[in-house]
């Protein structure tokens, strides 16, 4: 009876310590954006997709490579251009000669994890392709329905939209990003230890600490986490509040709301604990919530801190 | 340049304050149509045929809109013809009725059409009131305990109409939760209200119905009384606070009858006069009262008559009942008003004062007319005997002893007896009820010259004795009976019954024991349960409903000032005006009380309890000494803030706190049976902590 | 009379100041037998008399149970009531004459988790002073909910009291609040149909008729200049749709004479006021619509010449708040 109960922990035990690992492992390679690095977790336990946002050379590549090799994920890059065409990305079928029939040569979405680096660059029929993709998580092709592999993840990058020469995406798709976060320059410490280390060769070897497997269960086990009654209050709380104030042009709508239950879920999983608190939603509402909102007022300056407005603005402990 | 042109001028509208109009497809309407229907049927006899089946066409007609198999309510025009045309039917038969029912048959027209016409929130309301006036109204007629039971389920059907008029949405199942929970919450402050608002006497004499008379009759032909014995009905019910009187000296009085034709007995119309006469002047009837006397309470059945059933000579006792009781010359108690409804009233009866009475020359005369013709054979033989016997003792027992020696027998089934009918009955037949023998006795001694005349009334009943109630006699209609009075000068009015001698069970026993062989008893009436007194089962249920019945008239019905008296006395001890007052005080918090404790949850369900109520103290704790959590910060964040702010002793204790409160609110719970004990622990707990918090801050202020 | 409703709404300022929401409660509910109640109240009082008069008991526990209901149902119908919470949501601009409708956001569950903590039953709302209404059925309750409030003249208006009531459970009690609320309703000028009067046409420096003709697309007059980055809200008319097929992403091309025609819109001052803000709110809404330049002086308060949405919002904010444009900046 005792070992029946507790083995379910020791295996959610296990699979959080693997988690901590690959947190480290990734540490390494981004030294200094523990937090971006555990969101991007989140995001991927919450089984979401996730769209990294700033300016060139702050290492949005280098999170994406080094999660999908700590995870032990098949990796693809697409390098998002303006003359990028949906078949470059999704695949094509060539006629074979010898065979006399159509082969398809799958693109590099059939991957677990792709990178679509600077996605804001490529048309929007193509950027309409890979969200599509993103959201059926299968591509159809030629009257054909191919499934995508699972797990499946898009990390995006983009850049800030003052950039020249970008296609901004849509609102409506933005929607599709479980999460939006922003990298942030290193503070001095981190960029001095980033300095110091010693480089062999030309890359930091990192290792792969759990398969895919055990990512699957660990996303399973994360959306087991409990949620109480009062987390969802505050939840519909939250989104209610940013669907009756005036200072939201564009309120969170029904499935923000459920992106932030499953990401604070992800998250309370990362922190080791079997349900969620305030603090969880708190923390991960700025990644899922901003880049849905949109301010009423015409003022830049308050575009960066809806998320924050909202937050402020209601108390988790009232009921 | 074309400017496209817009059209941005809208045109206002305009609305009016027309009364709110209603759904048609409301619940509350198909509610309404049931209650107005089911009333109907319980006052089947007093409404008009035709006004019911105009109930009924109205409740087919708002089941119809309902369940939309008709779209339109009939037109206005169509119902005002309709309305003219049966308020005239109305005025044309109310004329027969009389006021009450006239009103009453005019109350269910009105509602009936209504219930055709409703559309507006106005008209609603109106038939909600008048339809709960009506059930108001029902209680004249229908007081029994199943009726009483159908009218409280009515009136929660109009709350739950009312409900569902007012949230129309709510499913049948939260309606009657939410509006049953509201009823219930009423009905002790209503009881309240009922036991302690003062009973007042009638404000004024009301119109009262006209209704067939029931139980004994004014007039009785021998043979009468054995119809009245095939009804299984109450007659009235007697409380005998100490002992009651053993089952041969139960002779309830109740009409005295001293006109006789020849033929049949009635109540002597000059007696009658009399009566009147002395009423006007207020001249009430004294007799002479002395001797041992018991005490009892007297529950009488509708009967729309005057007459009340007495033990021997009877006085009304008490204020209330001697307001509304008239002792008339031949020792009779008369109501002043008719009984409408069951009525109590108290008694004390002079088992052996009738020695003492008077016989004035007006009674002695009126008690030796007979017919100058008829009965011929009679006559003769009385003449012979008073010959014989001249001693009007001697002379009474001989006449005793020719029924008793005869071969007389007694029958509920006696032979049509059409002329002459005492000749017949002494020297033919030599068969008959109790009518017959009184009947034939009383006409006897009248010929002997020896003042006597006819007493109906009921004789026997069913004894019920409990531990914890006071002893009660049943009187049933098939215990009605008839007996003789005759005067002798030494003794004054003596009591003959004649059946005793011929069928002595049924003094000794009843009727029931009587007719055993005849196997006559309720023959009318197979499935009665009084005559399914064999079967042991439907016996203890008949007893069972008849003391369910009792105790519903006796304390129900018969709540009365005198009752309401004695509950202030037992409540405040003497009845000073300061302690009533105060007794009313007390009333007024009372229910203010019940109302708060009702709403206390509803209140209370605002604020929080448990290990949350914990916690916020704590905060609040913090907050006194200017350290307060921000609105939007979470609990892990601000212990944090706590721990880097303060003390060991401060900081522990309120670590403690959040780790117990995130705990228990935000962890998942364990199995349910775990749960109260782990609460009660983890309250306990807390409240530990809370305390040695408090204790910590207490250094902290200055 | 107007000076007894004044001090009415002085003390209802003080009683029940205005906020952005309400959680109903003593302060804001009042309560008082409906019509109903006091019909319902004097059937009790029949009741009593005919129950008296009758020495009827079960009549007179009828009559009594009436009462305790009446009693239980102040309770119950203030404590329903009392679980409504209200607040007011974005409220959109509108033109004179037409109804802005202010969406009210009404919670009426308590804890969102018991049957018995939510309230029931309609609630009428509307707006104090004004006939009509809605009705609202908590049980059914989808938010927000619109009310329709008739704009009747230009400028900022504060949003008169709210007015909600319910009769819930019996309609024997009326519950109701007037709530006052801190939003605001911007209502624009009606905008009546007018060709471009003539001193705009001379402002603009260019032939009248010219102008006219081709308004629809200003770039035909103009020559070509450069090629710039395509950003958000520019007209699809000027993408370079060549530049766009080669693959050389949105670039949007500019002309030459699009700096100089410049309209500027000023108030006609030889018609009455109304009608010249009228007519004014006209032309900006027909040359937004076409995505002219323009300029925007109205009294003292000059815009410069631009184009586009939020330039057109701040052409109708001073048109609609003139001439207290002073209160469009706060």
């Amino acid at each position: 009876m005792f070992a029946q109960l507790n083995s379910p922990l020791q295996v959610e035990a296990m699979t959080q310590a693997l988690l901590e690992q690959a947190i480290a492992q990734s540490c390494r390679a981004l030294i200094g954006k523990q937090q971006q690095i555990k969101l991007a977790l989140t995001c991927l336990l919450a089984n979401g997709h996730l769209l990294i946002e700033d300016l060139p050379g702050m290492g949005k590549t280098t999170l994406s490579h080094s999660i999908a090799k700590v995870l032990g994920m098949q990796y693809a890059r697409i390098q998002f251009t303006s003359d990028l065409l949906p078949a470059d990305m999704l695949g094509i079928s060539i006629f074979d000669n010898q065979q006399q029939q159509f082969h398809f040569h799958p693109g590099p979405i059939f991957s677990q994890l792709v990178l679509a680096d600077e996605i804001n660059r490529a048309s929007p029929k193509t950027q309409s392709a890979l969200l599509e993709a993103m959201e059926e998580r299968q591509v159809s092709m030629d009257g054909q329905t191919r499934a995508l592999p699972s797990p499946f993840f898009v990390i995006g990058t983009q850049n800030p939209l003052h950039q020249a020469g970008t296609y901004p995406l849509p609102e409506s798709q933005l929607d599709r990003f479980l999460m939006r976060i922003q990298l942030g320059y290193p503070d001095k410490e981190a960029e001095k230890a980033m300095l110091q280390q010693p480089v062999n060769g030309d890359k930091l070897i990192l290792e792969t600490v759990m398969s895919c497997e055990q990512f699957i269960k660990a996303q399973q086990e994360a959306m087991q986490v409990h949620a109480s009654e009062a987390v969802l209050n505050y939840i519909v709380r939250l989104v209610t509040f940013s669907r009756e104030s005036q200072q939201f042009a564009n309120p969170l709508s029904p499935r923000a709301s459920k992106a932030l239950l499953s990401a604070a879920r992800g998250w309370a999983f990362i922190n080791k604990r079997d349900y969620v608190l305030p603090e969880d939603i708190q923390a991960i509402l700025p990644a899922v919530a901003e880049h849905r909102l949109r301010s009423a007022s015409t003022d830049i300056a308050a575009q960066g801190s809806l998320s924050k407005i909202l937050l402020e603005a209601v108390d988790p402990l009232v009921n | 340049m074309q400017w496209s042109v817009k059209f941005w001028q809208r045109e206002t509208t305009k609305s009016e304050n027309l009364p709110r109009p209603i759904q048609a497809k409301n619940p509350a309407h198909l509610f309404l149509a049931a209650i107005l229907i089911v009333f109907t049927v319980t006052l089947y006899e007093q409404v008009i045929a035709w006004i019911s089946l105009l109930v009924v066409c109205a409740v087919v007609i708002r089941s119809a809109i309902f369940f939309a198999y008709q779209k339109h309510l009939p037109s206005m025009r169509t119902l005002n013809l309709l309305a003219i045309l049966s308020t005239l039917g109305l005025l044309y038969s109310a004329w027969s009725l009389g006021f009450l029912l006239g009103m009453i048959n005019l109350l269910v027209l009105a509602c009936a059409l209504k219930l055709m016409q409703m559309r507006s929130q106005r008209d609603f309301y109106q038939l909600i009131v008048s339809t709960l006036f009506l059930l108001g109204c029902g209680f004249i007629f229908n007081q029994s305990i199943s009726m009483t039971i159908v009218y409280s389920v009515l009136t929660l059907m109009i709350i739950v109409a009312l409900g569902f008029f007012h949230a129309p949405s709510l499913s049948l199942g939260q309606q009657t939760r939410q509006l049953g929970l509201l009823s219930l919450q009423a009905l002790p402050i209503g009881l309240l209200l009922f036991l302690l608002l003062p009973q007042l006497p009638p404000l004024w004499q009301t119109p009262r119905a006209k209704t067939a008379e029931s139980g004994l009759a004014e007039k009785i032909t021998p043979g009468d009384i054995a119809r009245l014995s095939q009804s299984s009905a109450l007659a009235f019910r007697a409380t005998f606070a100490d002992g009651s009187p053993n089952h041969a000296s139960r002779y309830w009085r109740t009409i005295v009858m001293e006109d006789f034709d020849g033929r049949s007995w009635q109540v002597h119309p000059v007696r009658k006069q009399q009566r009147l006469l002395f009423q006007s002047m207020q001249q009430e009837f004294n007799p002479v009262l002395s001797g041992p006397y018991r005490d009892y309470d007297i529950i009488a059945e509708a009967t729309q008559q005057s007459w009340l059933p007495a033990l021997d000579l009877a006085t009304p006792l008490g204020a209330k009942s001697q307001s509304e009781i008239w002792q008339s010359n031949d020792f009779q108690l008369i109501s002043l008003q008719p009984l409408v409804s069951k009525y109590q009233y108290s008694v004390r009866s002079f088992i052996a004062a009738m020695p003492y009475q008077v016989l004035s020359q007006f009674d002695r005369e009126l008690n030796l007319s007979v017919p100058k013709t008829g009965n011929p054979r009679t006559q003769t033989w009385i003449q012979d005997l008073r010959t014989l016997y001249p001693q009007d003792t001697v002379f009474t027992q001989a006449l005793l002893d020719y029924f008793a020696g005869q071969g007389f027998s007694y029958t509920l089934r006696p032979s049509a007896m059409f002329i002459d009918p005492v000749d017949t009955f002494l020297f033919d037949t030599r068969a008959g009820f109790c009518s017959h023998f009184a009947s034939a006795l009383a006409y006897s001694l009248r010929l002997a010259g020896i003042p006597a005349r006819l007493v109906t009334g009921y004789q026997g009943g069913e004894l019920s004795t409990k531990v914890n109630q006071a002893d009660y006699i049943s009187v049933y209609q098939y215990d009605a009976h008839a007996w003789v009075e005759a005067w002798f000068a030494e003794t004054g009015w003596r009591r003959f019954d004649p059946t005793a001698l011929v069928a002595p069970d049924r003094i000794n026993f009843g009727l029931r024991q009587a007719m055993q062989e005849e196997g006559s008893f309720l023959a009318d009436s197979p499935f009665s349960l009084a005559r399914l007194t064999n079967i042991a089962v439907f016996n203890q249920l008949r007893l069972w409903l008849a003391d369910v019945d009792y105790n519903w008239s006796r304390w129900v019905l018969g709540f009365d000032r005198q009752k309401q008296q004695d509950l202030f006395k037992a409540i405040v001890g003497k009845l000073t005006p300061q302690r009533l007052a105060l007794l009313g005080l007390g009333i007024v918090s009372i229910i203010a009380l019940l109302l708060l404790l009702f709403f206390l949850p509803h209140w209370l369900a605002g604020r929080v309890s448990g290990p949350q109520r914990f916690y916020l103290d704590a905060l609040h704790a913090l907050s006194k000494v200017g350290f307060s959590r921000p609105p939007w910060q979470g609990p892990q964040d601000f212990n944090d803030t706590v721990a880097q702010q303060f003390s060991a002793e401060i900081k522990q204790p309120f670590a403690q706190l959040t780790a117990l409160y995130l705990h228990s609110y935000y962890a998942k719970t364990s199995s349910a049976e775990k749960e109260t004990s782990q609460t009660e622990r983890v309250t306990r707990q807390m409240k530990q902590h809370l305390r040695k918090l408090k204790r910590g801050l207490r250094q902290v202020k200055p | 009379m107007q000076m007894l409703q004044q001090s009415f709404h002085r003390w209802l300022d003080k009683r029940i100041p205005a906020a952005d929401n309400f959680a109903l409660n003593h302060k804001t509910i009042f309560i008082f037998p409906a019509k109903f109640g006091w019909l319902y109240l004097a059937l009790c009082t029949l009741l009593f008399l005919l129950g008296t008069n009758y020495q009827n008991n079960l009549m007179l526990l009828l009559c009594y149970f009436l009462l305790a209901v009446f009693l239980v149902s102040l309770m119950a119908s203030y404590s329903n009531f009392a679980k409504l919470t209200v607040s007011i949501g974005k409220i959109h601009q509108v033109y004179v004459n037409d109804d802005v409708q202010i969406p009210l956001w009404l919670n009426a569950k308590q804890n969102s988790s018991t049957f018995s903590a939510a309230m029931h039953g309609r609630i009428s709302a509307q707006f104090m002073g004004l006939s009509s209404g809605i009705d609202v059925d908590c049980d059914q309750l989808t938010n927000p909910v619109a009310l329709p409030l008739p704009c009747k003249k230009r400028g900022w208006h504060a949003l008169p009291r709210l007015t909600l009531s319910s009769l819930y459970p019996l309609g024997l009690f009326r519950c109701w609040t007037h709530l006052a609320f801190h939003s605001r309703v911007l209502v624009y000028p009606l905008p009546l149909v007018n060709n471009l009067s003539p001193q705009h046409r001379q402002a603009a420096g260019h032939d009248a008729q010219h102008a006219h003709k081709h308004s629809h697309d200003p770039s035909l007059q103009h020559d070509f200049s450069h090629l710039k980055a395509y950003q958000t809200g520019e007209s699809l008319r000027h993408v370079a749709w060549k530049q766009v097929a080669k693959g050389r992403g949105m670039v949007s091309k500019q002309f030459t004479g699009q700096q100089q025609q410049v309209t500027w819109l000023e108030l006609d001052t030889t018609v009455e006021l109304e009608l010249a803000i009228s007519r004014l709110c006209f032309q900006v809404l027909e040359l937004s619509r076409f995505n002219h330049v323009f300029g925007f002086v109205l009294g003292s308060y000059v815009l410069d010449p631009d184009s586009g949405e939020s330039h057109r919002l701040n052409c109708l904010q001073a048109l609609a708040s003139y001439p207290n444009i002073a209160m469009v900046a706060n």
